[in-house]
């Protein structure tokens, strides 16, 4: 029964720490994005399809 | 433990693993989605939604001599008009969304057997969170979505067909849903389910497979009728030639096209790339996990089934890949520009959908693996990691694509003067500014087409040429190239579009473009004039546009004749075999 515990609660510890470094790399993928990706040049006076 | 006790708690697991992918994914499409779903309508690029649902020439085709919105916007009318436009927008873009995930995950399941929960979610992640759905979604060709969130369903039956167990109706009804999209969805579905079911009818299964692979062809040819039909009629536009090039994918990382098709992305409109993607370890990590899960599917023991994937997979990529190779570009501009119909291979970033797929239900065949191999603290860490990493590396996906996308609502005054225009049957109308690309204000400045041809119950002129950075790309329109070739000559944009017929001009006064107000109001009798529009009937009344309207005709019925023959005989298959499972 403890053998069975101690197992049971490697393999909890294991998921908690895989989700902890997920969150992390989740929250580090957010702070690499520049708030003002592409931002649309407002001035233009003839709308181009692929313009930034 | 009893054994009536363990066979209930498999069959709960069972349940279980069926259920939770279904509900990320719905969780999923509604992070991806947020503004969108608020009040009014998504308006971005390609997406010009009609907050009215209205039964337009556009809509149907008549107006153009090339049909690129048929049937997929008749679709949304139709669904517009029982629930509403703005909602009708939701349910679309939710469901493709919510099929794309669901897809993957029954793919990766097909393909590896019985998988957990886990890994089927990680499937489901994988499918939907990547630079292909986000730069497709931010130029608003959601119709490409609907073919990627297809083609993992296809893929499905295909691997049944070639296990001796698919079916030539499910197929079918794929097909006919890939028609409803249009064009581009239906060849991204077809492109890599004929090639596989041509691969499996050699191997010595032509007796399983040519039914379905009979049926595929007579279903797609009939729904494709639909802008088939009236696009080989037309006259074909020979200056379109520029344009082949024009649609080539383009780096969107550091990893240059081949890397940046690999990971994912690589759309030739820069416009949609996202910034993250420039960062070496986000491209980089994205390609190594596609290039891990097109192996790992690979190296699967699928029998049969591996070489139909191998055809699904290689003949769409060897398209991309023949568009990208420069050595290879005379015989690239042959194919695109030489044969009828060719042209629909010229945005060839669309035949990366397969790689998509196939790669994102590897992702998920690998978490299969990393948890089933008895490595407790490895698949601990690892699972959830690959889980979340596709969030992760695509995290710009989020939220409307941070923000890039979201629901408004269309001035009161341009959709009554759409309105009044519809209910007063004249002529043919003439839209200014002289192209179809606007930055209506109340938009917040996003590009998008003009709203007006799919609001207004008239015949409408536009320019439908292509303005990019490097040119412009020639539409198809005689009509129209008349105009623009006027226009260029030094005629005023009013007197261009008096001399090819229309009786009324209609100026969106407040999207950026010519300065054109006082030319119109002086060319006629003002109808409407308010903050958004002016419109004016010319006087005396022009001469009406010929137009050829066999094809439309032709191509429509063929198309119903098609979804309802599918329909039907699938409601009735569908009813005898309840009949037959009921007891007696």
């Amino acid at each position: 029964m403890v053998q069975r515990m101690s197992a049971a609660a490697k393999t909890a510890g294991s998921v908690i720490a895989g989700i902890i470094v997920s969150l992390v790399a989740v929250f580090g993928g957010v702070g690499a994005i520049t708030p003002g990706a592409n931002a649309e040049d407002l001035s233009a006076k003839v709308v181009l399809y692929d313009g930034r | 433990m009893d054994r009536g006790l363990w066979l209930s708690r498999l069959r709960r697991r069972e349940v279980l693993a069926d259920r939770v992918p279904l509900v990320l994914a719905t969780i999923q499409a509604l992070v991806i989605l947020g503004p969108v779903l608020g009040p009014g309508v998504a308006v971005s690029y390609d997406m010009a939604w009609s907050p009215d649902p209205r039964w337009t020439p556009f809509v149907t085709g008549v107006d153009t001599p090339a049909p690129r919105a048929v049937p997929s916007d008749a679709v949304a009318v139709l669904v517009g008009q029982v629930v509403g436009a703005g909602l009708a927008q939701s349910l679309i873009l939710g469901g493709v969304l919510v099929a794309l995930g669901t897809g993957t995950a029954a793919l990766a399941g097909e393909i590896g057997g019985v998988i957990g929960p886990l890994a089927r979610c990680t499937a489901v992640v994988a499918g939907v969170w990547n630079p292909f759905v986000y730069e497709r979604l931010m130029v608003g060709q959601w119709t490409i979505i609907a073919g990627l969130a297809l083609l993992p369903w296809a893929l499905l039956q295909v691997v049944r067909l070639a296990r001796g167990n698919g079916s030539a109706r499910s197929l079918a009804g794929l097909t006919v849903a890939a028609g409803l999209g249009g064009a581009n969805t239906l060849i991204m579905v077809l492109s890599a389910v004929v090639p596989s079911l041509i691969v499996l009818a050699v191997g010595r299964r032509w007796a399983t497979v040519r039914p379905a692979l009979l049926t595929t062809v007579v279903v797609g040819a009939g729904m494709a009728a639909v802008w088939a039909l009236p696009a080989l009629a037309a006259d074909a536009d020979p200056s379109a030639g520029a344009s082949a090039t024009a649609f080539v994918p383009q780096a969107d990382s550091r990893l240059g096209v081949l890397g940046s098709i690999v990971s994912g992305g690589g759309l030739w409109n820069v416009a949609a790339h996202p910034q993250a993607r420039m960062l070496l370890v986000n491209a980089g990590a994205a390609a190594v996990l596609a290039l891990l899960g097109v192996v790992c599917v690979m190296s699967m023991p699928l029998g049969n089934a591996r070489r139909a994937l191998v055809a699904a997979l290689g003949v769409p990529t060897t398209v991309v890949l023949l568009s990208i190779t420069p050595a290879l570009e005379p015989l690239w501009m042959t194919l695109v520009l030489g044969p009828p119909g060719g042209g629909i291979l010229r945005d060839s970033h669309k035949f990366l959908g397969p790689w998509v797929i196939i790669s994102s239900a590897g992702t998920g065949l690998i978490a299969h693996a990393v948890s089933s191999r008895g490595w407790r603290a490895a698949a601990g860490l690892l699972t959830p990691l690959l889980l979340t990493l596709p969030v992760a590396l695509t995290t710009y996906l989020a939220w409307g694509g941070l923000g890039r996308l979201s629901a408004v609502e269309v001035p009161a005054d341009y959709r009554a003067a759409m309105a009044e225009l519809s209910a007063h049957a004249h002529g043919d109308v003439g839209l200014l500014p002289w192209s179809q690309y606007r930055r209506y204000p109340w938009n917040e400045g996003r590009v998008s087409l003009t709203l007006a041809p799919r609001m207004m119950s008239r015949i409408v002129l536009f320019d439908d040429s292509l303005p990019l950075r490097s040119g412009t790309v020639s539409g198809e329109s005689v009509r129209a190239a008349e105009v623009s070739q006027r226009i260029a000559e030094g005629d005023s944009p009013v007197e261009a579009l008096r001399l090819v017929g229309v009786d009324t001009i209609v100026l969106e006064r407040t999207a950026a473009g010519l300065a054109v107000e006082d030319d119109v109001r002086r060319a006629g009798s003002l109808l409407i004039s308010t903050e958004n529009v002016l419109v004016v009937r010319l006087a005396p009344p022009a001469l009406e546009g010929a137009r050829e309207l066999w094809s439309v005709r032709v191509g429509w019925t063929a198309t119903l004749l098609t979804a309802l023959v599918v329909g039907g005989l699938s409601a009735v298959e569908t009813l005898r075999q309840s009949r037959a499972k009921a007891p007696a």
